[in-house]
């Protein structure tokens, strides 16, 4: 009992282990939003409501039926958008604000922003609702072709198996065939029905989910192996329990470590998910009802699936948990076995990820950590892989393989925790430690100081697995916040025709357009739009005394300005964090070691250690920049290369930014935008560098610089107003602040500077208290 | 070649540990004794500039080592009481990353490397994780680093503390001949080490200098009724006279 409650009841573990769990479920949340403000969540709790009330009078009613009241409702939304921005044509349906509300009063988010009149937040919530009512239409029209899918499955082997194109008898290609035709004939005669599927959709959707369960499985693991790092290994072994025994018990705790981790991870959110989108009552359908398992061969309800699919999670966290243990525990090297399982899962992830489904090798791709860690890409996804020749489900070949490593990796964790001894042990890899640390001395005998600092941070503070946590984090970031409606589509269409310096040809192009929009409400009213963009452009020029351009603001606005407001702010608390964290270490590690003495005795270990380590923070500083911002430039310029054909054209141009307070061509606003950012990132890892000077250790440095730092921005980013007073985060994201320049405001000059001046100023203290004593 | 404190005085909040502190250094070796929070180790990091002091001046020939900077510590060997080592790094990479720090390059940084590795007996273990090795050995590691440079005040913390009997023999032996022509200064709780390397020995007590002297005049200087430790009269002798209380 002693080591159940050691590892499942140790406050610390039990502490973090909460933690992850609210973390999951806020993770989970705000990935529903666009946004993240509450008003963006009110609009998600409306948009949900607005479903579940159009499922619960539709249901049971045939599929032509429920299609045409999908198009009537998106009628019924687009008249309201016509009428708000403005268009006019002859079969208009609503003239006035009183007939808008009225046509929308069971919308109260639409009825807000119309008597509001915020034009971005009317947008955004009628999108949201419309596209609420396009995934209920797709879901329908899904349901009544299924029937068809699956005889069309069937009618579709047959044909291919009399074509000699799709190979000879006895090959793989034929036996495939036959295989897939043979699993969905189970299918013939499932009934699917209508109903809300957006708590179980949402909730697959979510992988993040995954990854906390992985974590916490390597917790509980890393628990068993406490007594190393403490010194009790051979104490415990020493003792009666200590060696097979504790192994046996260590899988039972590992087994309820796994369905804890299932429980937090899994079902919790998809409680949560249920009970924000709704459909308790449709988890009584057969599961082909989801369009997510329409190719999922299995007989079975919601329900049964849900029950199925959560003790594979429990046995997968088994699994996973098994293979870390050993590889962990076989390696007597703490650092190294932890190189090892972080190479490992690093190439198995890389297979999982990158390895193309059509490879060869695809059966690496299923035959992966990673597909016990996403489990339900097993029920999601039908695929065979040729194995010898026959095909085999992806499910089957994983559960298959979930008993036989299970079982494998059992008896060797068991054989390790009988028969390792905690001295003496020359396992294979510490055999070649020797002869790859006399080749890697040889490298490192010739670094400087710098590359030292470069070194230690990268290997001995893992700042290579940081950097590579930073490339998959910021991977996730989004960039752009688009709203193209189908009105802005033609108006976009001829701005981007028309992009480039207003000349004649500007206005022959109108002319042009015209004529050959002939009677089409749609272009006509676009065109008119162009042409008073273009008149208030030439207007404004010309007081102003540049050259007018078209250009389009919209591109701006969700590149830069106020419509990314949310996101240049969320991307900017993460590039502030990561920075942060990726820089913790570089003094803390020193004090950590207890070598500050030494270092300070040397003649090259004050100024020049110091300039070394700020150069090192920069440098980090850098590559989160990189990883953030470089990746956002080639974002825009693959979502919209427009952008880069105005570069040389005037920021006035732009309505936001008529008043800045400089002549600057956007090339040249955008370059500063960039470099302001870069600056101020760098300002902030040198703060976290002079904090962490202060630290005893490693962990604290992490704690407090992910306090000081990134907890503000964090909080910013999720809308807290006050912390931006306190927190990098806006200088860092820039963007909003030069925007505002643009409206003449010279005030948000001072974010810059003050943030400026604490780097510089952190960084002066730091300097002084490590060179000149204490 | 001298090495002068002159009425230095350090102190920790209300606690003084040394009082008006003056003593001067020339070339030898110099043994440290004092019970624990004597001021020892206050004193090492005073020359070292670990510490700021409150009081007083530290001069080598004649100029202020705070003035001198980094041209000092250019002519310092520390080796620190405690065992603070990169745990991640070889001995051979450890000794390579405090030789850049004191300035060496190319050639001369590897040679230096050898030869300190070679004189601490550490070469089997070159290309062994350091929080690998032994307390002993963590300890050879150190004076490895602390010899490298050639320097010309060598300041040993508790040098052989962990070290087995043999390897105290030839760090001792190695220690008298490095004294030919630099300051050693040696602090440790095992008298039998100083007592026969040591030019002078210093006896330090509530952070003030109680006696220094060569080990016999202090041995000699002891009442006559003195009972001895063991069979005859030694610098154990000595501490207890004068720092036992």
């Amino acid at each position: 009992m002693g080591e159940w409650k050691r590892v499942l009841l140790d406050p610390k573990r039990l502490f973090l282990l909460a933690l992850m769990a609210l973390l999951c479920a806020g993770l989970f949340v705000l990935s529903l939003l666009d946004e993240i403000t509450p008003t963006e969540l009110g609009r998600m709790a409306s948009a949900n409501a607005y479903v579940d009330r159009c499922v619960e009078e539709w249901r049971g009613r045939p599929y032509d039926e429920m299609e045409a009241l999908t198009e009537a409702e998106h009628q019924r939304l687009g008249d309201v958008f016509d009428w708000y921005l403005g268009a006019s044509y002859e079969e208009m349906r609503i003239s006035s604000e009183e007939e808008a509300i009225a046509a929308v009063a069971d919308l109260p988010e639409m009825v807000r922003w119309i008597k509001a009149r915020d034009t971005r937040e009317f947008i955004r919530t009628y999108t949201t609702y419309w596209d609420a009512m396009a995934e209920l239409k797709s879901e329908m029209i899904y349901l009544s072709g299924y029937e068809d899918y699956l005889e069309s499955v069937q009618s579709q082997a047959e044909r291919q198996s009399q074509t000699s194109l799709f190979g000879k008898e006895g090959s793989f290609t034929r036996r495939n065939l036959a295989k897939t035709a043979e699993d969905f004939k189970s299918l013939l005669g499932v009934e699917v029905e209508f109903g809300n599927s957006r708590g179980l959709l949402n909730w697959l959707d979510y992988e993040t989910g995954d990854y906390f369960h992985l974590l916490a499985i390597i917790i509980i693991v890393l628990a068993f192996l406490e007594e190393r790092k403490k010194g009790l290994w051979p104490a415990v072994r020493a003792t009666q329990g200590g060696r097979l025994r504790m192994g046996v018990i260590r899988m039972g705790i590992l087994l309820a470590g796994s369905v804890i981790a299932t429980v937090l991870f899994s079902v919790l959110p998809l409680l949560l998910s249920m009970s924000i989108h709704g459909g308790w009552g449709d988890l009584a359908r057969s599961l082909q009802s989801v369009e997510r398992f329409r190719t999922c061969p299995l007989r079975l309800t919601v329900m049964e699936w849900l029950v199925r699919f959560f003790a594979v999670k429990v046995l997968s966290g088994v699994l996973i948990g098994l293979l870390i243990w050993f590889v962990l525990g076989v390696i007597s090297n703490p650092q190294f076995s932890i190189s090892v399982l972080g190479t490992l899962l690093a190439v198995e992830y890389g297979l999982y990820a990158f390895l193309p489904v059509q490879s060869a090798l695809n059966m690496l791709k299923y035959f992966n950590i990673f597909a016990y860690v996403h489990t339900s890409a097993l029920y999601t996804e039908y695929l065979n892989v040729d194995l010898f020749g026959f095909p085999i489900g992806i499910r089957i070949l994983a559960l298959c393989g979930m008993a036989g490593f299970g079982l494998l990796f059992g008896a060797l964790v068991l054989n390790t925790q009988r028969n390792r001894r905690p001295e003496g042990n020359r396992d294979v890899l510490s055999r070649i430690a020797l002869p790859v640390n006399r080749a890697l001395d040889r490298v490192r005998s010739r670094l400087t100081v710098a590359g030292w600092e470069g070194y230690k941070a990268l290997i001995f503070q893992y700042g290579v697995l940081l950097m590579a946590l930073v490339v998959l984090a910021t991977g996730g970031l989004n960039y752009l916040y688009a709203t193209v409606t189908s009105e802005d589509r033609w108006y976009e269409a001829y701005l981007d025709d028309m992009e480039g310096p207003i000349s004649e040809a500007t206005d022959d192009y109108i002319v042009k357009a015209r004529k050959s929009a002939a009677d089409n409400d749609e272009l006509l009213y676009a065109l008119d739009r162009v042409e008073r963009r273009v008149e208030t452009l030439r207007q404004r020029a010309e007081e102003g005394g540049y050259s007018p351009w078209i250009v389009d603001d919209y591109d701006y606005q969700i590149g830069f300005g106020d419509m990314s407001l949310n996101t240049q702010r969320f991307n900017a608390a993460a590039a502030v964090m990561l920075t942060a964290l990726l820089v913790a270490p570089l003094w803390a590690f020193e004090r950590q070691a207890g070598v500050t003495p030494m270092l300070r005795s040397a003649p090259g270990g004050r100024r020049k250690l110091f300039r070394r380590k700020a150069l090192t923070a920069a440098l980090l500083s850098v590559f989160v920049w990189g990883c953030v911002y470089v990746r956002e430039m080639f974002f825009v310029a693959q979502y919209d290369s427009r952008i880069f054909a105005t570069l040389t054209a005037s920021v006035r141009n732009l309505d936001a930014l008529a008043s800045f307070p400089l002549a600057l061509t956007f090339g040249q606003y955008l370059a500063i935008l960039y470099v302001l950012r870069l600056v101020m990132l760098i300002g902030v890892g040198e703060t976290a560098l002079a904090v962490s000077l202060f630290c005893p250790n490693v962990r604290v440095s992490y704690v407090i610089v992910a306090v000081l730092l990134g907890l503000p921005a964090l909080l910013t980013a999720l809308g807290v107003g006050f912390f931006r007073w306190v927190s990098p985060l806006v200088p860092v994201a820039s963007a909003e602040l030069l925007w505002g320049l643009g409206g003449g405001s010279l005030i948000c000059l001072l974010p810059w500077l003050v943030w400026l001046a604490v780097g510089v100023g952190a960084l002066w203290i730091a300097r002084r208290i490590w060179c000149k004593g204490n | 070649m001298e090495l002068k404190l002159t009425n230095v005085q350090k102190r920790y909040g209300q606690l003084l540990a040394l009082r008006n502190f003056s003593v001067t250094f020339e070339r030898g070796i110099y043994g440290i004794l004092g019970a624990n929070g004597a001021g020892k180790t206050t004193m090492m990091n005073l020359i070292t500039d670990n510490i700021k002091r409150d009081g007083g001046s530290i001069t080598f020939d004649g100029r202020e080592i705070l003035e001198m900077g980094s041209e000092f510590r250019g002519l310092l060997g520390y080796m620190p009481q405690q065992q603070g080592i990169y745990a991640n790094m070889t001995t051979e990479s450890f000794v390579t990353y405090i030789g850049r720090l004191k300035g060496l390059k190319g050639k001369k940084l590897a040679a230096g490397v050898d030869e300190v590795l070679e004189l601490a007996n550490l070469n089997g273990m070159r290309h062994k994780k350091t929080g690998l090795l032994s307390g002993g050995m963590k300890q050879r590691v150190l004076l490895a680093q602390a010899l490298l440079g050639d320097p010309k005040v060598l300041i040993l913390d508790e040098p052989t503390a962990g070290l087995d009997p043999k390897e105290r023999v030839r760090i001792r032996a190695f220690i008298k001949e490095l004294a030919e022509d630099r300051i050693v200064l040696l602090a440790t709780h095992i008298v039998s080490d100083i007592e026969s390397i040591a030019d002078q020995v210093m006896l330090i007590k509530n952070g003030k200098l109680l006696r220094m002297a060569p080990p016999d005049e202090l041995i000699a200087a002891l009442p006559k009724d003195w009972e001895p430790v063991a069979h005859h009269l030694s610098l154990e002798d000595v501490y207890l006279y004068y720092l036992g209380e």
